[in-house]
């Protein structure tokens, strides 16, 4: 087994837009607003950004400030990137909305949404990754499950890179967590090998 | 090593063989004939091919529990048709059982959450036991007696496409001997109401690659195809109907639930299919569509169809306008339907066709003719993307 190394991440919660452990936006608007500004901000590009659900675009934007930013260190993706995000609350936050929605006229756009992994997609998608991808629904983030599945996602020689995340929403309360792994070079050191207590900082 | 098949299990509501799945398909006559009312879903008075059979019919005529989920004993009745004439020779040898399916016991389910409704602990919960994808495997692969490998796909409407060409890999690299692969789906309130809501269904029959047509049929059954090694197939001398001669999966990354306009994803398939075959396309005398009679996907297979065969359109029809959408059985039965014309060398007639599609202008054959098919193509697309196509060839 290849040892591992976090190289960056990325977390919006509360308001707060942290970055390798330094807060770059502080807001006391809702969430809708908060993304808004966030978006603006920090120039995250979707052709329909818009149109994704909340769960989509909170990962998603996430994602790419991460991106944007290890790309000027010059990290980049791969085709052989793989993704890995777990939540606690699946699609439940689009699920509500959608299922009030069949009282009048079920919504399409919304009914495309009701499943979590749509989120993996609208990465994908735009980054143009096509490495393994999966999504777990668990009580709350377990550094120990992200381990175990981060080395299995690794154990296939394929993957170069991986980004693994925890996005969870649901109505106003939403934490979104995402980081980029990848193998240490033969003989290099690193300042953020990957393990419980890395991982415990990133997640807390 | 090459891949036979040789032998087909099908049921539909054409029939509960391949035999009457073929007799209906020669003569033109479609399945869609029932209300969708039946299945207590949202929406009513749709139309749906239903098949024939109640539950406790299939059930007694496989001699098993009637207490089954639909999609186990529609998989059964298919999956045993492919197998009972070879059950002898193929005892000893290496076999697996390859199945797509998308709403596995989720009639139960069903019946489980209305009883619930009525009062909380009144559904019986071991109406849930069935629900997951792979139970429905496990319980076809059990009454087959195939206990070597036994796998479930579910790549939505593509599903049993995978799960043959799966199959025809693992037996091609030489980890099976034979494999029964395709797939199974019931009608179930479920997919009714989702389709519903893609507002994707027609209140009318569908009209697949018609001008005017304005959505899909749903519909249920299951299709197998009993694959051999060559090696098997020649050591047994066993009679065979074709060869899986090429096979491709592409995602078209575009959208959750529609095909990108300019099919990216179907003509990636086509063209893979045909290249790993080292066939021409000017020698595919048979296109079995995808063909759901959506507006989008009509209009990207056809496209797709365009870019990979120029002016040298083959001959094509989509026989849901026979079956209806049967689904995660769709690749299965069509397979089966793809091989059984290949093996009359006759074309399968497209049905309500009557104004080609502006966008492509393609005319499918509208006759049930005889028909030079050296290599026939059978095409699944899925949800998120997720594209198939299977190139059968002739065995001379």
């Amino acid at each position: 087994m290849d040892d591992l190394q976090i190289r960056g991440y990325c977390k919006l919660i509360g308001g707060k837009l942290i970055q390798d452990g330094i807060c770059l936006l502080e807001s006391d608007a809702p969430f809708a607003a908060f993304l808004d500004q966030v978006v603006k901000q920090f120039s995250v590009q979707h052709p329909r950004f818009g149109k994704l659900d909340r769960l989509a675009q909170l990962a998603y934007a996430c994602t790419e400030i991460l991106i944007n930013k290890l790309k000027s260190q010059n990290i980049n993706l791969t085709e052989e990137t793989s993704l890995l995000f777990m939540n606690a609350s699946s699609s439940l936050d689009t699920d509500l909305r959608f299922d009030k929605s069949i009282q009048s006229m079920a919504s399409p756009s919304l009914f495309v949404y009701t499943l979590p992994n749509i989120l993996l997609a609208e990465i994908c998608i735009k980054n143009g990754l096509k490495g393994e991808n999966t999504f777990l629904v668990a009580e709350k983030p377990d550094p120990e499950l992200y381990l175990l599945q981060i080395q299995r996602i690794f154990r296939d020689q394929t993957t170069h890179i991986c980004i693994a995340g925890w996005a969870e929403i649901l109505d106003e309360n939403y934490d979104c967590s995402v980081f980029l792994i990848d193998r240490i070079k033969a003989g290099a050191k690193s300042s953020t090998p990957l393990n419980i207590s890395s991982l415990n900082k990133i997640l807390s | 090593m090459k891949v036979h098949v040789i032998g087909t299990g099908v049921i539909s509501a054409l029939g509960e063989n391949s035999a009457a799945n073929y007799h209906a398909l020669s003569n033109g006559k479609h399945g869609i004939t029932a209300d969708s009312s039946y299945l207590d879903s949202f929406v009513s008075g749709i139309p749906v091919a239903r098949v024939m059979q109640s539950n406790s019919e299939l059930a007694e005529m496989l001699t098993v529990s009637d207490r089954l989920p639909r999609t186990a004993l529609l998989g059964m009745t298919a999956a045993k048709e492919a197998v009972q004439p070879f059950i002898k020779e193929m005892a000893g040898a290496r076999i697996g059982y390859i199945s797509g399916t998308t709403v596995g016991g989720m009639d139960l389910t069903e019946g489980f959450f209305r009883q619930e409704m009525k009062g909380k602990g009144s559904g019986k919960l071991s109406d849930l036991i069935y629900h997951e994808c792979g139970k429905i495997s496990n319980l076809i692969a059990k009454e087959i007696g195939v206990i070597d490998f036994v796998t479930t796909l579910n790549t939505a409407c593509s599903s049993s496409a995978n799960a043959i060409m799966l199959a025809s890999r693992m037996i091609k690299s030489g980890y099976l001997d034979f494999a029964i692969a395709g797939g199974t789906d019931a009608l179930t309130a479920f997919t009714l109401n989702g389709f519903n809501t893609l507002l994707l269904l027609d209140n009318e029959l569908c009209r697949p690659f018609d001008s005017s047509r304005k959505g899909l049929n749903l519909g249920e059954g299951a299709g197998y195809l009993l694959l051999a090694s060559e090696k098997m197939s020649q050591k047994l001398g066993i009679d065979v109907h074709a060869e899986v001669s090429g096979y491709a999966n592409a995602s078209d990354a575009y959208h959750q639930t529609a095909l990108s306009e300019d099919g990216t994803g179907p003509s990636l398939v086509l063209k893979n299919a045909l290249e790993i075959a080292g066939i021409h396309p000017k020698d595919v005398g048979y296109i079995n569509l995808h063909g759901t009679a959506t507006t989008n996907n009509d209009i990207a297979e056809g496209v797709a169809i365009k870019k990979v065969f120029g002016d040298n359109v083959p001959a094509f029809s989509s026989t849901k306008a026979y079956t209806g959408h049967t689904l995660g059985a769709s690749g299965g039965i069509e397979a089966v339907f793809t091989v059984q014309s290949i093996v009359n060398q006759k074309s399968i007639a497209a049905l309500r066709f009557n104004t080609p599609m502006p966008e492509t202008g393609l005319i499918p054959v509208t006759e049930s003719k005889p028909l030079k098919i050296e290599h026939a193509l059978s095409n699944s697309f899925g949800f998120g993307g997720n594209c198939c196509s299977l190139l059968f060839s002739r065995k001379h």
